[in-house]
């Protein structure tokens, strides 16, 4: 089976119980991940918290529905493990609350991981895109497999994706830890990813509300970092790139049953018209399997 | 084995980017040729003459980020990240590096009888009289807490870099130095009782300290141990402050030593 993670189960929460009942039998035969980064918590990273709230009633309808639900931990720096919303949050989504063992949570953190994994050792973790550097120049077998032992699921940078093909299909990487983004919002190409994702790590650790205190710089961030020859206007390039039907089948075909579909500042309606489009593709893709096979 | 040391500072504070003069100075005296990188990551630019001064010192300025420095736990955010960040850029250049706070003070070449590179991490234990004046703010636990102010990074320990309790009142990361503290403990990794410094308060400095640890020049006691067991170093450094950094050291005890005897 399918698994897909789909971004926005918090903010458009309401939305996406209408669309589940829209279309039923297009999630019928996938497993179904939501995540989003709620509360306003300082662990959240990936984009600039705002204030949207998790709730036991919103745990309560995935369980229902057998849906996953992840939490957003993305942060890259984390300061205090003993957060307290972090912690109400980890309780919200295990033990009792977490029936069908398909929650999780997605963070790039080593200090992070060693401690869910001791005290919340059910939930499912998967390494965050966002925790991977801006250079591209690494021993890619050994980066991988070193994070094959520590976590569940991987999600590979988009710049990595030709690479990490290629090991898969050489069998030196484990197909099924590995989650591929579809719908990838950053230029292969940035200069300055991690620097990003770093600029937002800082405003969820320093500010309470920063999507309300700080709104013009929620979207886009510029990093400006100064020289010796003097400033230089870096800015965030971030373009929506998808990746190809062909790419994601010879994924499949490795053991690949993770994807993602990313909801990243995307429009309600953006959102409604996308997703359908990406199951689709991705539903193409088993079927295709199941008649070869 | 080859290593280097980091630290980071901003213009954000007093005298802060003062002291970063006189840390590199001494890392200089001590450690002619040792790489030192400093991270500026902040929209706090460093001033001109502090810039000069480091250029001065071979110090490698590191110039990223411009996090806007804006609340309380910046400082935190700060220091955690520049662990963080220059242990992604230099292990593997580096098999080790040496973190140090801004406001420390090198009195001899680093060096040390346990293998830097191994899976070993530096603690400096609460003292019990910490604990106790601490306890009258917050529930203590019964097991240790450990502080650092000077961490070895290695690939081993490279993520531990939150490990870092100041000691005043209701402090932003109280929760994680507890929690972490009891990580370090259940770990795999040999816990080394940090015995190459001094802290101006908690552990009188000695003859044969490697490192003094101050706080702001005049508030919290300064440099006011160092005149007592080095006092050539103590006037050359008294002499930078006043002369060349125009900063008057005010040497009384200060709210640490006061502290230690009302809960000693």
């Amino acid at each position: 089976m399918i698994n897909v993670k789909i971004g926005g189960g918090v903010q458009k929460y309401e939305l996406i119980l209408l669309w589940n009942l829209k279309h039923k039998d297009l999630i019928q035969d996938l497993q179904i991940t939501y995540y989003d980064m709620p509360n306003n918590c300082a662990w959240n990273g990936g984009r600039v918290n705002r204030t949207i709230e998790l709730t036991e009633r919103m745990i309560s309808t995935f369980n229902r529905y057998n849906f996953g639900f992840c939490l957003g931990f993305t942060n890259n720096v984390i300061l205090d493990v003993g957060d307290e919303v972090g912690n109400k949050l980890l309780q919200m989504v295990s033990g009792d609350n977490n029936p069908n063992k398909l929650h999780g949570v997605v963070l790039c953190s080593e200090t992070l991981r060693r401690y869910i994994r001791k005290n919340y050792s059910e939930l499912k973790l998967t390494y965050s895109i966002t925790g991977h550097p801006t250079t591209d120049k690494l021993d890619f077998e050994g980066y991988y497999q070193e994070l094959e032992e520590k976590y569940d699921v991987i999600v590979p940078k988009y710049s990595h994706l030709p690479k990490v093909l290629e090991l898969l299909e050489a069998g030196k990487l484990d197909g099924s830890k590995y989650e591929i983004l579809v719908n990838d919002n950053c230029n292969v190409t940035c200069q300055f990813y991690s620097e990003h994702f770093a600029q937002i790590s800082h405003l969820n650790s320093s500010m309470k509300h920063p999507w309300e205190e700080q709104p013009e710089k929620s979207y886009h961030i510029e990093i400006k970092p100064k020289t010796k020859a003097g400033p230089i206007k870096k800015e965030a390039n971030c373009v929506q790139d998808d990746i190809k039907h062909s790419q994601l089948q010879r994924f499949y075909d490795t053991g690949v049953r993770h994807f993602k579909i990313s909801g990243r500042d995307l429009e309600d309606v953006e959102f409604e018209f996308r997703l359908p489009e990406h199951l689709t593709e991705l539903k193409k893709i088993e079927v295709c399997n199941s008649i070869h096979s | 084995m080859k290593f280097a040391i980091v630290f980071t500072v901003e213009k954000s504070q007093g005298d802060m980017e003062k002291m970063s003069v006189l840390l590199s100075t001494s890392i200089r005296q001590h450690m002619p040729n040792v790489d030192v990188y400093c991270g500026l990551f902040t929209q706090n630019y460093l001033s001109d003459s502090i810039v000069k001064h480091l250029n001065q010192l071979n110090v490698n300025l590191v110039v990223d980020q411009q996090f806007e420095a804006a609340t309380p736990p910046f400082n935190v955010f700060l220091r955690a990240y520049t662990k963080y960040y220059f242990s992604n850029l230099l292990l593997g250049q580096y098999d080790y590096l040496i973190y140090l706070d801004v406001d420390t003070l090198l009195l001899k070449s680093l060096s040390f009888d346990f293998d830097p590179t191994d899976k070993i991490i530096l603690v400096d234990q609460m003292p019990d009289w910490v604990k106790s004046f601490e306890g009258t703010y917050t529930k203590m636990p019964s097991s240790n807490v450990y502080y650092s102010w000077i961490d070895i990074i290695n690939k081993h320990n490279k993520y531990l870099y939150d490990l870092d309790y100041t000691s005043k009142e209701v402090q932003y990361g109280k929760n994680s130095d507890f929690i972490i503290s009891k990580m370090i403990d259940e770990s795999p990794l040999q816990k080394i009782q940090q015995t190459i410094g001094a802290y101006h308060c908690l552990h009188p400095l000695t003859l044969d300290s490697q490192v003094i640890h101050y706080d702001d020049f005049g508030k919290d006691g300064s440099l006011i141990n160092l005149k007592k067991t080095h006092p050539d170093t103590y006037n050359r450094y008294d002499l930078l402050l006043k002369r060349v950094l125009g900063v008057i050291n005010i040497n009384k005890e200060g709210l640490w030593e006061s502290r230690m005897k009302q809960y000693s």
